[in-house]
């Protein structure tokens, strides 16, 4: 017996919310469960004599199996009340021990979303609980009721995956200053994991704020500041960490020098760690203008001089930043 | 008749129509009075002559096929077929329709034993499992 891939399922929103069922057979990522494959069941109870079985028991174990075990109660009920499998199929619906077990479709029903059949829900549980032991998520998250609130709130697996991704990386992956960061930001360790898994905000909003620490983290690897609202800005802006690094190491080489120039110079356009994170960040032209200006005017207090032996900032920046 | 009369009582009833001081008829009367009494939604039938058992069978029948026993093996004094024979309604003796008296017998431990529960219970749940979407 298995779970039949029936394609119904959630889409990734893409953070635009919004869902519609695919059609069968389009979703790799829901698993094909093999239930009682073996039938262990059936041979169990061919085996038997009358008085060793129980068709209550067995009832018990074929639905837990299926993970609805607590349906069985009922089930037992309507089966002694001589209802058939059609009329159970409908009243079990209605019962509070399906509505408990399937707590993630009453939330659907509310937010005007399609329910998923029970095979299709076990199977979205399955893909959560599968991607979140995969990725080392803290056991706390799998729950049947972190299950149903995701699948309330339209969270397709491959949309958790973003979000699982995401959690690790600001967790277990994070680098210290990346963490530190975070910490700035408001978001504990205690409750990053969380915030990515949990958080109501589209999948773009929370990848916007692992960017803005990593971007924050980068800058404190070369302990450098960066203001909440300059990150927020290059995260916007599409920097990722490995050119947040770069930019920061380039920054806090020429920044000291920078600052000394610009005292010396006081007539032009003071360069600083903004104007440094404005032209290697945020790729300003003006940015770049000011500190070729100001090295342009070192180049000149120089020229006529020897040089040798000088360090000058034009030398500092290397041959990839022009004067 | 449908109802218990002990052996010493027995004895007197036989000594005391064989002794002239009693008939067979109006002991059979005793008793089908006794047996009215004690399942007033048949009395009218019990009073024209009609056994208890008779009125029973149907139950007795239909208990013994459900719980997979052999003939015999219940009467009128199981408690399923009592409990059917004494059925009352809104406080009134009535005949307890057939529908409910097979749900009584299925609540019984007895029928989670038998191949016709396991036949229903497994048909019916694997349906519904179908019903909820899981393919065999």
């Amino acid at each position: 017996m298995a779970v039949q891939n029936s394609g119904a399922i959630l889409r990734d929103r893409g953070g635009a919310g919004g869902i519609t069922r695919p059609p069968p057979g389009s979703l790799p990522w829901l698993p094909v469960q093999k239930i009682d494959a073996s039938g262990v069941l059936e041979k169990e109870l061919s085996g038997m004599p009358g008085s060793e079985r129980d068709a209550y028991a067995a009832l018990t174990t074929l639905f837990n199996s299926y993970g609805l075990g607590s349906l069985a109660p009922t089930i037992l009920k309507y089966l002694q009340n001589g209802y058939g499998a059609d009329t159970i199929t409908i009243l079990l619906q209605q019962t509070p021990e399906y509505k408990a077990r399937f707590a993630g479709n009453e939330a659907r029903k509310k937010n005007g979303l399609q329910v998923l059949t029970p095979a299709e829900y076990l199977s979205t549980e399955a893909s959560y609980r599968q991607l979140l032991v995969s990725n080392g998520i803290d056991p706390s998250f799998q729950t049947q009721s972190q299950y149903a609130q995701w699948i309330g709130d339209d969270i397709a697996p491959t949309e958790l995956q973003s979000r699982v991704s995401m959690a690790v990386q600001a967790t277990t992956q994070a680098p210290p200053t990346v963490s530190q960061y975070f910490d700035e930001l408001g978001i504990t360790v205690g409750e990053r994991a969380s915030y990515f898994l949990n958080d109501k905000n589209p999948t773009p909003a929370l990848q916007l704020k692992l960017n803005q620490a990593q971007i924050g983290g980068a800058a404190l690897e070369n302990n450098l500041n960066v203001s909440a609202a300059d990150s927020l800005k290059y995260a916007q802006m599409g920097v990722g960490y490995n050119q947040a690094q770069s930019a920061y190491q380039r920054i806090a080489d020429i920044l000291p020098d920078a600052l000394k120039l610009s005292t010396i110079y006081g007539s032009q356009q003071a360069v600083n760690q903004g104007t440094l994170q404005e032209e290697f960040l945020g790729n300003s032209g003006q940015a770049q203008l000011a500190r070729e200006r100001l090295s342009q005017q070192e180049t000149a207090a120089f020229s006529g001089q020897s040089g040798v032996g000088q360090k000058t900032f034009a030398q500092q920046l290397g041959a990839s930043t022009s004067f | 008749m449908g109802v218990f009369m002990p052996e010493a009582q027995l004895d007197t009833q036989i000594k005391q129509i064989i002794g002239g001081q009693s008939s067979v008829q109006s002991v059979l009367a005793q008793l089908r009075t006794q047996a009215a009494s004690m399942y007033p939604a048949y009395s009218s039938q019990i009073n024209s002559g009609m056994n208890v058992s008779d009125i029973a069978s149907p139950y007795i029948g239909r208990a013994q096929q459900l719980l997979e026993m052999g003939p015999g093996a219940m009467n009128i004094q199981s408690p399923l077929v009592k409990q059917a024979l004494q059925y009352t309604l809104d406080g009134k003796p009535t005949a307890m329709p057939m529908y409910d008296f097979e749900n009584a017998v299925r609540k019984d431990p007895r029928w989670l034993q038998t191949d016709n529960a396991q036949d229903s219970f497994m048909a019916n749940a694997h349906r519904v499992l179908q019903d909820f979407g899981f393919a065999y």
